[in-house]
């Protein structure tokens, strides 16, 4: 499958858009993972945007990076998570815990998994279809797949958003997360004056997967499951042609083969 | 965008109304409905819900009791059905472990295992029982389960819109087969029941106290069930079933995340893309097995959305039968849609007695005997996710 890279959105404290962490990722900057600034949502009206969770703003954040304000409205969607939303499970099954079971409706709605690509489309009145997906650590790999097969067979450009967002105590005991990442890309199915890379992506093999070079990133990389992209975004920042392995379900993997147009 | 049609070659469907295919068909016939009122453990709502009891006493294979939660225990129990395990034996002698992809969709997962372990967490240090949360709760433990079963290792993911879920599988399954991922696909999905999703609907106000009334003048919310449906898509034709996946349609409200857009905009979207997809006219529609969850703005919204693509055709809401089982609503759609075709036959809209005068939509009220040759399935979720399913014959 061959699709056209016309947009990238990162979010991660230390690298809190595509500039900054080009350059960290191309070895121009060192890489200091910063606080976590209060994202703010100029896209949402404020009574959406109040009861936005940690994750659905983080997801937001990168999706709005990649697509810039122009054609949002166009696009089809694949937000691709690791899992729910683990603010609104704690929050929920702690309620489910006291007399009269007092859940929140905002909470409940929040649940869903698809409830940043439903607020995505309210923000960005984007009616075309929209999939959120899972495949546990392996989730960006999934959603790239899926992206890449919308975009070549239905020749449409698609966003692809994948995000994590570490669960607090005490589901934290059991579900280990040490970092906050975000990454989205903007697809087209040809390639056009915004077009910064073409990637040929493939499923299959079961070669060592890629990782970053610099002690720090690859941390981070194996911190967080939508930080797995890192190796891609490596290629990209540095201006490399070049071929990522990224780990894909069931110990396969998913080949990307970078190849720039600028 | 229209669409190679995607044979279903083998396709089992569990729920309230009981095990396979054929007891959902003869409840359907003999307009009998699985719900009952709630006994749900943990819950005091007056209400009715489709529950599976058979899944209490599923024992997982020794190789996955780690994936053990009422969910895994529901898949398992379904794919027992209709020789489903052996149709999965022969599509890997066809194709091969690794060129068979698995899309399934689920809304909860396991997390009625997590809702226990925080009920049953250390009062005084709030630590949770220990458990494998990613293989029991994480939102891709069912399809997880499903590949290590069957020792599958093709491409996989699982689709979590919510109630549009089970359906939306079908368009994954479809791309990723036409992209060349994958030769033929594990669809379906699986929901059941837990507190999150009792409780959550019922702070919605839209848990019904009576067996839910799709379309009726005095419906009053949803019954929740439970459920799970799964269908093996083939990228070639096989001698039998005829049946097939002609078109899908997919879409985004963009407009509130628990209401939908009282126009039915985004649903008529996914609706009319399906029958662009299939290069079929609304006329050449038979019937639409409609989302019809029975709240008030569900039923109100679909209502204009059928109708304005596809007028007087012939509809109903099964949900009566098996309460709405949310991510797994699509796939129990679909099974109902080729029971239809295969058996020429529509059901009628259970419970519902008294039509709403402000709706205008031709749902049956009564079982009918018809050539069904085109169905079109409806499941729509919160955050405005839609997607319909156009199921047809394929020769």
């Amino acid at each position: 499958m061959q699709v056209y890279l016309n947009g990238v959105g990162v979010y991660t404290p230390g690298m809190e858009d595509w500039e900054q962490a080009a350059a960290v990722l191309a070895g121009n900057r060192p890489y200091v993972c910063g606080e976590e600034k209060k994202i703010q949502l100029q896209l949402l009206q404020p009574n959406e945007r109040r009861r936005t969770t940690k994750l659905i703003r983080l997801a937001l954040e990168v999706a709005q990076q990649a697509a810039g304000t122009e054609s949002a409205a166009d696009y089809a969607t694949v937000f691709a998570a690791s899992d729910g939303d683990h603010e609104v499970v704690d929050k929920m099954c702690m309620a489910l815990t006291l007399p009269e079971h007092p859940v929140s409706p905002t909470n409940f709605h929040n649940s869903v998994h698809n409830a940043p690509a439903g607020y995505w489309a309210i923000a960005a009145a984007a009616t075309a279809g929209s999939t959120s997906l899972c495949a546990c650590d392996e989730s960006f790999a999934a959603g790239l797949l899926e992206a890449s097969a919308l975009v070549e067979v239905e020749k449409r450009p698609l966003l692809l958003v994948a995000y994590d967002y570490p669960p607090p105590m005490p589901l934290a005991t059991l579900r280990t997360m040490d970092a906050i990442f975000g990454v989205a890309f903007l697809l087209a199915p040809e390639p056009s004056q915004d077009s910064i890379a073409s990637l040929q992506v493939a499923f299959g093999g079961q070669g060592r997967y890629s990782q970053c070079s610099e002690p720090g990133l690859e941390v981070l990389r194996q911190s967080n499951p939508a930080a797995r992209s890192l190796p891609l975004l490596e290629l990209l920042a540095r201006r490399q042609p070049g071929e990522v392995l990224l780990p894909g379900v069931q110990q396969r993997r998913v080949r990307v083969e970078v190849s720039l147009c600028r | 965008m229209s669409l190679k049609p995607l044979p279903i070659t083998s396709y089992t469907v569990s729920s309230a109304v009981g095990l396979g295919k054929q007891a959902l068909f003869d409840s359907l016939v003999a307009g009998t409905s699985g719900l009952k009122p709630n006994r749900f453990p943990g819950c005091d709502l007056d209400t009715c819900v489709g529950s599976v009891d058979a899944v209490d006493t599923v024992v997982l294979p020794e190789a996955l009791t780690d994936f053990d939660c009422r969910n895994n225990r529901l898949v398992y129990l379904a794919l027992q059905q209709d020789g489903f395990e052996d149709a999965v034996e022969q599509l890997k002698l066809r194709y091969g472990a690794s060129r068979i992809g698995v899309f399934l969709g689920t809304s909860t997962s396991g997390i009625e295992h997590t809702e226990r372990a925080y009920r049953d967490r250390d009062r005084q240090t709030g630590q949770l029982p220990a458990f494998d949360y990613l293989k029991v709760h994480n939102t891709f433990s069912l399809a997880d389960f499903v590949q290590r079963l069957f020792a599958l290792d093709g491409p996989a993911h699982v689709v979590s819109t919510a109630c549009s879920s089970s359906a939306k599988v079908f368009a994954s399954a479809w791309r990723q087969i036409q992209a060349g991922l994958c030769d033929a696909a594990i669809v379906g999905g699986a929901d059941s029941l837990c507190l999150t999703t009792l409780y959550g609907f019922n702070s919605l106000e839209l848990v019904s106290a009576e067996p839910c009334r799709p379309w009726d003048r005095h419906r009053n919310g949803i019954s929740i069930g439970e459920g799970a449906g799964f269908a093996i898509l083939e990228s070639r034709p096989q001698a039998g079933s005829g049946l097939a996946l002609l078109g899908f349609g997919e879409s985004s409200d963009a407009y509130h995340m628990s209401s939908p857009h009282p126009q039915g905009k985004g649903a008529a979207q996914a609706m009319a893309q399906a029958l662009r997809g299939a290069r079929l006219a609304a006329g050449q529609l038979d019937y639409v097995n409609l989302h019809g969850t029975a709240t008030r703005a569900n039923d109100a919204a679909e209502d204009i959305a059928v109708t304005s693509v596809a007028g007087n055709v012939r509809c109903s809401s099964t949900k009566g039968w098996t309460g709405h089982t949310l991510g797994a609503a699509g796939i129990l759609g679909m099974a109902t849609a080729c029971l239809c075709i295969e058996h020429g036959f529509l059901p009628a809209s259970l419970h519902t007695l008294e039509l709403d005068p402000a709706l205008t939509a031709n749902v049956l009220l009564r079982n009918t005997e018809a050539r069904v040759a085109n169905v079109l399935v409806n499941a729509f979720g919160f955050g405005g996710s839609n997607c319909s399913l156009l199921i047809g014959r394929v020769d």
